[in-house]
Formats: C-alpha cells, structure tokens, sequence
C-alpha cells in the first residue's frame, strides 16, 4: 500500500470533477431550489424560519449529498478501476483517494448552501468555530459513507435512490450533531458531546470503508 | 424423517405456540397502571427480539459467506433479513399503538424509537441493494459486506435506552438481576419469545427454499442448453439464398 | 504502509471517543428531558420561554384543574416544580405516576402544553406488588 498516491489520484478525482462540473452545475442548484421550496412551504413566520434554518440545512446537505458520492468518478469508473488494480494501486488506497476527494467537494457544497441558508432563513450567527468544526466532520463522514455506499452499488440500475436509502440513515448522528451544535450555541451550551458523537460516527464509518475495499474489489465486474 | 415432514413439524410447531402465547396473553394478568394496553407487550418484546435474533443470524450468515463462499450462507442472511425487516416494522407497528395511549404519541423523538426506524431503513436498503445486482457472486458479496457494516447499529439500539435518557423505559428481562415483573407475566411473555422464535425459524427455513427455487431458475436462465425465444420462428427462406 | 497499521489505531480511537461519550460526563446535552432539579438549576439557560422537555414523578395531592387546564406538581424527590398544563391529560395521567412535560418557564411555573405518560420497566398486577416495590 502506497499513501504517496493518494493525492496524485485526489487531484485527477478534482480535475475531472471540475471539467465536467456535474457537482457545481446540478448538486448546487438543485439543493439551493430544495432550501428555497421548504422556506416557502413553511410560509412567512420569520421567528420560525430562523429556528428551523439549520435544520434545513443539514436535511438538505444530507439528502443531496449523496449524489455528489455519485458522481462520475475517476477510479469508480469499472474499466479505470480495473487498470488502476493492475497498475498495483491497492483498492484502499483507490477508496481513500475517492472518500478524500467526495469530502472536499462536499465541503464545497456546504460553503456555498451556507450562505444561502443564512439568506433564506437568517438563522442566529453564534459559536461559528464549533459549527465549522461540525461541518468538516459532517462532509467526512457523508463522503467516506456515500463513497462506500456507491461502491456497494456500483453499475446497478437503482443506484441513484439506493446511495441515498444507505446512506440516510446511518449519517444521521452526523445531521443531528451540526443540528444541536448549532442550536447549543445559541444558548451557550457546551459543543463537544455533539462533536465527539460525530467523530465517533466518522471513525466508524472510515474503519468500515477502509475494512470493505479490499472484498468489495476482489473479483469486481 | 424426509425434508417436508421436518418442515410440516416446525410449521405446526410454530402454530401452535403462537396460539398458546396468544392465548396466554389474554389470560395473563393485567398491569396494575396501564391495564389491558401492557398485553400488546407479548407481541411487541418478542418481535423486537427476533429483529435482533434476525440481523444477528444475517451477519454470522454473512461472515461465513465472505469466508466460504457457499451459496448457502447468502441463502440464509437475505432469508434472514426479510423476516427480520418484516418484525422490525412490527415492532415499529406495535410500539407505535402502544404508544399513543400510554406516552400520548404515536411517535416521539426518542432515541429508541429513532434507532429502530433507521434500523429498519437499512435492512430495507439491504433488500433493494440485491434487487439491483444480477450477477450471483456479486450480489452475494455486496450484500454480505452490507449485513456486517449495518448490524454496527443493533448494540446502539438496545443499549440506547440505558444510555441516554429516554422516555422508552430501560429493559425488563434482558438486564443484570431479576426481571422486574410478576412472574405470571414474564411466563407468558417467555412463552411468546419462544413461539416468536419458531414461527422465525419455519419463516426462514421456507424462504431459503423460495431462495434455492431462484437460484435454480437464474442458473437455468443463465446456461446455454436452454432454448431461447427466436427458435420458435422458423428462418425465412431467402437466408438460405443468400447462403449466409 | 498495511491496513492493518491503519485499522488498529482506529479502533483505538474510535474506543477513546466512545470511552470519552459515555463516561466522560459529557452526555449530559444528549438527554431527551431534564429532571426537576436540573431545571431549577438551569433557569437561566432556559429563559426567553425557551422550550425544553420536564420529567418527574406527578406529587400525590397536587392534582387541580378544569377542564382543559391542569395544576399540579412534578417532584423528584429533591425539587418540586409547579406545572399549569393546557389541555387534556393523556388517559393514564394520576398521582404518582412519571411525566414527561413540554413547555417553558413562566416565572416560577412551568408552563406545559404537551404531556408524555413515562411508564416504569416494571410489571405487576395491582394487587401482588413484591413487598420493596413502592406503588
């Protein structure tokens, strides 16, 4: 297992993210139309909009970002994965680089959701460091999962609802963490019994991905 | 003892312990608080075990797959997890009706009630990942890594009562000590765990035997010997023309 | 580099970070309801009618009300709070039982609008309770 190739595979992942712009172009928009439609369901209550705004926010990161883990990528793709093996990369090493490369876009789905949230719901703009703390471990653990998830389901034809129908529930500490993070430091509470609970769920979930590479490659069409 | 005469044996088995547990249940004695209502107990508890005793059964199933490769292993952890799912919406279903008229609710935030739902939503999920996959050996795979990552939520469910505070109470029978229950109840409601028990094993013999049925008609399907839909239709002649 | 190298120090800190949650006195904030006690203490955080969720043991003889409103008091055995309900009590609510309340403090009162029924683990007939169970 070589790590030194993590990061020459992390950087195709990107460039081919970016020359095809599958994330930026649809995930985005489409996510910033669902905060859009829940703010207007709920109607024009400004006090309740500001108490559900986070909430929102983390539904809607979690539920659209699964499909950035689904996304065409480099080496999930059947025939690159196949040349990759045989050049020796080692399938945890190809998992790693994936998970990575997920997490980074997801942050980027996040910085750009937050504002839109902000302008939408105008939610109360405390305890930021702890909030972004639970960001980063949000897009870890739902990029690590969702990496792991899309490769359970690889060339199947239900894969677009079933990542999600994966990955949905076993996220959900993550969801509930940011969501309580950000309404504890509204009222000065302690952050860090939420953000253990995420680290926790990431650990869990990057040790399952990592254990999974290996079997899951062995073999695969 | 031929294979149907065991399975007719295990399915009257299970019958007639399920009319005992229920009958049981009914004779049983009623709660001091919450009266009649505490009976839908002896259906609830018995089926939240066996989702446990189910998805427990789908990832020995599944390690032994990964370690084997038999197909009976992956036979056994999908037969499994249907039962399973199917007495996790039970359970679901259950503490749902008993809920509203003892908590107030049907459904509450509650860290219980949540871990269930979403244990169920994985098993679903489960299902539909074997649904997608045609290729046998794949499926088995996919599937059997999937039975061990999602069986990490079972201890997290039936500790989360004891380790948080919730508004579901702590376990009755499944705890260090006595059981905190009159003895005439815990009877009946040990008797219905057992019944439950049965009724599961008769469940998953017959659906590993549905599984077998399957895995014959894709082999059938897949191999060569069989005759496929265009040899019905006679070639048209002016092939033979053209001498092809 | 061998998974192995990577597995094992993941399992070392996913054990520290479960270790930390559990004992650690952090779960404090994962709690679904406070206790009397607890409430009192927090007052502060709890200002602004901010909703939390209130459980105690309903305190024998303290049951009044109309109709749709209910006074009472629930009790852990150190703090008493004062409760006004609005609305109807689920079918199990009497003395002595456990609820879970949700509401905000007014003033001194807890000012509830939903009751949850917490039942105990425990199941007996009425008459035959072993002898150190209280009702």
């Amino acid at each position: 297992m070589n790590a030194s190739l993590v990061r020459p595979l992390v950087r195709a992942e990107l460039r081919a993210e970016f020359r095809a712009g599958e994330v930026v172009m649809t995930t985005i928009p489409f996510a910033a139309s669902g905060l859009l439609v829940a703010a207007i369901a709920i109607g024009a209550d400004t006090p309740l909009l500001r108490r559900v705004g986070p909430g929102m926010l983390w539904t809607i990161v979690l539920l659209f970002g699964s499909f950035v883990t689904l996304r065409r990528t480099v080496s999930g793709e059947p025939t690159r994965q196949e040349v990759l093996t045989l050049l020796g990369v080692d399938p945890v090493i190809q998992w790693v680089a994936r998970a990575a490369s997920s997490t980074v876009l997801l942050l980027g789905v996040i910085a750009v959701l937050v504002p839109v949230t902000v302008v939408i719901y105008d939610p109360p703009l405390t305890g930021l460091a702890a909030q972004a703390v639970a960001a980063v471990l949000v897009a870890v653990g739902l990029g690590a999962l969702g990496t792991l998830a899309a490769d359970l389901t690889a060339s199947t034809r239900s894969r677009t609802s079933l990542v999600p129908l994966i990955v949905t529930p076993l996220t959900l500490p993550l969801v509930l963490a940011a969501v309580q993070v950000q309404e504890g430091a509204v009222y000065a509470a302690s952050p860090w019994p939420w953000l253990l609970l995420a680290a926790l769920t990431d650990v869990t979930i990057v040790l399952a991905g990592l254990l999974a590479a290996r079997p899951l490659q062995e073999g695969a069409v | 003892m031929t294979t149907s005469k065991r399975h007719l044996v295990i399915d009257v088995a299970a019958v007639s312990l399920v009319l005992a547990g229920f009958a049981g249940a009914l004779l049983a004695p009623t709660d001091r608080l919450q009266g009649d209502l505490q009976r839908l107990m002896y259906v609830h508890v018995p089926s939240a075990w066996l989702a446990y005793l189910s998805f427990a059964v789908t990832l020995v199933a599944s390690v032994a797959w990964l370690r084997t490769r038999r197909d009976r292993w992956d036979e056994l952890a999908v037969s499994s997890v249907e039962v399973g799912v199917f007495f996790t919406a039970l359970t679901l279903t259950t503490g749902s009706l008993w809920g509203k008229p003892v908590w107030g609710v049907w459904w509450t935030w509650d860290p219980r009630l949540v871990t269930t739902a979403l244990l169920f939503l994985v098993y679903l999920g489960y299902l539909g990942l074997r649904r997608g996959i045609v290729d046998p050996d794949v499926r088995a795979r996919r599937s059997a890594i999937l039975g061990i990552i999602a069986f990490v939520q079972i201890p997290i469910v039936h500790m989360s009562v004891v380790w948080w505070r919730t508004l579901h109470q702590p376990p009755t029978v499944l705890k260090p000590g006595q059981p905190s229950m009159d003895p005439g109840m815990l009877g009946v409601l040990l008797l219905n765990v057992v019944a439950f028990t049965v009724t599961y094993a008769a469940l998953v013999r017959r659906r590993v035997e549905i599984a077998r049925a399957e895995a014959a008609v894709e082999d059938a399907l897949l191999s060569d010997d069989s005759p496929l839909a265009g040899d019905a239709v006679t070639a048209p002649t002016h092939v033979e023309v053209l001498d092809v | 580099m061998r998974l192995r190298s990577l597995v094992i120090p993941g399992v070392g800190i996913a054990a520290v970070l479960a270790g930390t949650l559990s004992f650690g006195g952090l779960n404090g904030s994962l709690v679904y309801y406070l206790t009397p006690t607890e409430a009192v203490a927090q007052q502060a955080d709890f200002a602004d009618e901010r909703r939390f969720r209130l459980a105690g043991v309903v305190t024998p003889g303290s049951v009044t009300g109309s109709a749709d409103t209910v006074r009472f008091s629930v009790t852990d055995e150190a703090t008493t709070v004062d409760v006004l309900h609005t609305g109807a009590p689920p079918q199990l609510f009497q003395e002595g039982i456990e609820v879970v309340l949700e509401g905000s403090w007014r003033g001194s009162t807890f000012a509830s609008d939903t009751m949850l029924i917490k039942h105990d683990e425990e199941y007996y007939p009425p008459e035959d309770l072993p002898a150190e169970e209280p009702a």
